[in-house]
């Protein structure tokens, strides 16, 4: 599915934009599914929707409580993409989120790596952010650094503690913004290094992402013991996620 | 109360909440023999002194306008701004959605910010005027309920091998114990002195350099006991535990404050210069120690002359802070100085984080029964600051059967170092 070209720009860079992943409509689909649900989500709790929408900004697992997401959780596509690009047999899910930047909104994420993040042992994972929006520069489009998944492990960053930010120094001029269109997916290796600034246009930046491990990633709970998925393994760590709560989607093509 | 992290925002939102109140008893007008947890509905006391009330309970108190005046008044105490109620509750609110989006379905903000938000109005400046008065350990302090703590494993090794020694007024074990001492001393850095006379208890001397924090405190204890009385229901020289109470003889006077002591100082990294003084003939008179103590005392310029033990009330753990700055004379107590009262004011702030209450008092540890009186209290100069602070509490039968202490208090008392330790070099460096 994957030119050679491709995989190898994955393989340098640790990301790789895949045009197209899914239609301009299909994404207006996602992003309209994404207003009636928020909108049912701020009645449930009783509070007005834009006030809901100005704090919440982000959504896990979202494929449990919405089936516009859970078919676009099973399209097999973008997981043949990343089974290709993890080299694996077949992945799974780890988990989904829906992450929405409103207009002249939405704060700095700061460099960070998604991994030291996740209680999962091995770096052989990655997240495939679909934009459900244009996202140009200056919608909070993600920065990444380039061949930043190359570099050693690191432990995971507390965006709450300015202290600990990421500090680049000279290299800080080579990072590179990732503008997309609507329907256009990041495919980004769960140790590149990435970053978001603000929303600065008047339209929203909503972005579904979905993580995949390779079906054999264990469970290391104390790598990130607060992960809230951590409640969601049955697994013993060391082990495999169990299949029930983490699908398997298959994977690339066998030839 | 000094930082709050993405993994655990609203865990630590709540426990910063939660120990923001519990500064009520900084409030000028809050009687302090009261626990702060008082001024709560009767409802949410038991949670509210246990730290465990929810977030929306703690925003509702903070917003409550008698409690929100109060705490106005603890700032202004320390030296801070009044938190506007309009700005408070908008964080409130942007917080509540947040809280509540996360336990409906899975939604929050982004990485815990508008927890952040509330934290940096109601809690960061409150924390940080801690640390700065008082020092980390008084910051970092949760709000529990201190009549749960555990005794520490090391501590209770500690009683019971001081408590094997027999060091009654006939017995012979006085060597032996000062040895032990000085060794446990040693490992921990001292320089340890035994100063000897035939036919005398030794007296111990070990001093330790600054490790990382300015100031001089002088430390008493000893390691004699009377001789055991009829009544006791286990054999007094072996530690039982009992009702999370220690028995055996001596554990109160003063052995078992020893232990605490020794155990507490080998767990803290910093403190400031040291001296402490520990003798074996508090029971009989102290001759050999009184001399000692009248050529040495006043060669020790200390910031604070901390006493063998200090009691709590046993009903409900009131600390009591036995503090004073001695006159003219030596059994004269001045009140405690602005310095002292810092330090008090610290203390009480810690014990409050324990659900415990205090009550000041300006006079010395009670030795009427002491023979002779107390050699350290009547070595301490004019102007010296006393206080007298510990694990033991009023029933502790001191010099009867059945002698015993709280199990409870050991890790406050470790505590209570700490923060005398961090708050005297804030105090003697000016800051």
């Amino acid at each position: 599915m994957l030119s050679p070209a491709q995989r190898r720009r994955y393989a340098e860079l640790g990301w790789l934009v895949v045009p197209g992943l899914i239609t301009r409509a299909r994404a207006l689909e996602l992003a309209r599914a994404f207003e009636v649900q928020t909108q049912r989500w701020a009645e449930a709790i009783d509070v007005p929707p834009d006030e809901y929408l100005s704090v919440v900004s982000q959504w896990t697992n979202v494929w449990e409580r919405n089936a516009s997401f859970k078919a676009q959780l099973f399209d097999p596509r973008a997981a043949e993409i990343a089974a290709e690009l993890i080299d694996c047999a077949r992945v799974r899910v780890f988990h989904d989120h829906l992450i929405a930047k409103p207009p002249l909104g939405g704060g700095t994420i700061p460099w960070h790596r998604d991994l030291p993040n996740w209680p999962v042992a091995e770096p052989r994972a990655l997240s495939c952010w679909l934009a459900l929006d244009d996202a140009p520069p200056d919608a909070g489009a993600m920065r990444f650094m380039p061949g930043g998944h190359r570099l050693p492990e690191t432990s995971s960053i507390d965006f709450l503690n300015p202290a600990e930010a990421k500090q680049w120094g000279p290299r800080a001029a080579e990072a590179v913004p990732v503008p997309v269109s609507a329907g256009d997916a990041v495919f980004h290796h769960c140790l590149s290094w990435h970053c978001s600034p603000p929303n600065a246009t008047r339209a929203w930046r909503r972005a579904y992402i979905t993580i995949y491990l390779d079906a054999d990633c264990t469970f290391a709970p104390e790598r990130a013991a607060w992960h809230p998925m951590v409640r969601k393994v049955h697994a013993a760590p060391g082990l495999p996620f169990g299949d029930h709560q983490f699908p398997v989607l298959g994977g690339k093509h066998e030839s | 109360m000094r930082s709050i992290q993405m993994y655990s925002s609203s865990a630590d939102l709540r426990a910063g909440l939660s120990r923001a109140l519990s500064l009520l008893v900084l409030d000028p007008e809050h009687d302090e023999q009261t626990p702060w947890w008082m001024r709560l509905p009767v409802e949410l006391r038991a949670h509210g002194r246990a730290g465990q009330l929810g977030l929306e309970q703690l925003i509702e108190l903070h917003l409550q306008p008698e409690l929100g005046a109060s705490l106005d008044r603890v700032r202004a105490r320390l030296d801070l701004t009044p938190v506007s109620a309009q700005a408070l509750r908008a964080a409130a609110r942007r917080a509540r959605i947040s809280g509540r989006a996360h336990a409906d379905h899975q939604g929050r903000d982004v990485y815990g910010e508008s927890n952040k938000a509330l934290w940096d109005l109601a809690v960061a400046p409150l924390g940080e005027a801690v640390e700065r008065r008082w020092g980390p350990t008084c910051a970092d302090a949760r709000c529990h309920d201190a009549r749960d703590l555990p005794a520490p494993d090391p501590a209770r090794a500690q009683a019971e091998a001081l408590v094997r020694f027999q060091t009654g007024p006939s017995e012979d074990g006085h060597r032996d114990c000062a040895e032990h001492c000085a060794a446990q001393l040693r490992e921990q850095g001292f320089a340890v002195e035994l100063h000897r006379r035939a036919e005398s208890p030794p007296v111990l001397v070990a001093a330790r350099e600054p490790r990382g924090l300015a100031g001089r405190v002088v430390l008493y204890g000893h390691y004699d006991t009377i001789p055991a009385n009829p009544g006791w229901s286990s054999d007094p020289d072996v530690l039982i535990e009992r009702e999370r109470r220690w028995f055996a003889r001596g554990i109160a006077d003063n052995k078992g404050p020893l232990a605490a002591r020794l155990w507490a100082l080998s767990t803290l990294e910093r403190s400031p210069a040291l001296t402490w003084i520990i003798q074996g003939e508090e029971e009989t008179g102290s001759q050999w120690s009184r001399e000692v103590l009248a050529r040495l005392i006043p060669e020790l310029e200390a910031d604070l002359w901390l006493e063998e033990t200090g009691y709590h009330d046993h009903v409900d753990g009131t600390l009591r802070l036995l503090a004073r700055t001695i006159g003219p004379s030596p059994d004269s107590s001045l009140p405690p100085d602005p310095f002292s009262m810092q330090l008090l004011d610290g203390l009480r702030v810690l014990a409050a984080s324990g659900g415990l209450a205090t009550r000041a008092e300006r006079r010395g540890l009670n030795k009427s029964v002491v023979d002779g009186g107390c050699p350290f209290n009547h070595a301490l100069p004019p102007g010296a600051r006393y206080l007298a602070i510990g694990v033991n509490d009023s029933h502790a039968q001191i010099h009867a059967h059945d002698e015993s202490i709280p199990t409870w208090t050991l890790a406050l008392h470790r505590d209570e170092l700490a923060l005398i330790f961090e708050a005297i070099d804030r105090l003697v460096s000016g800051d």
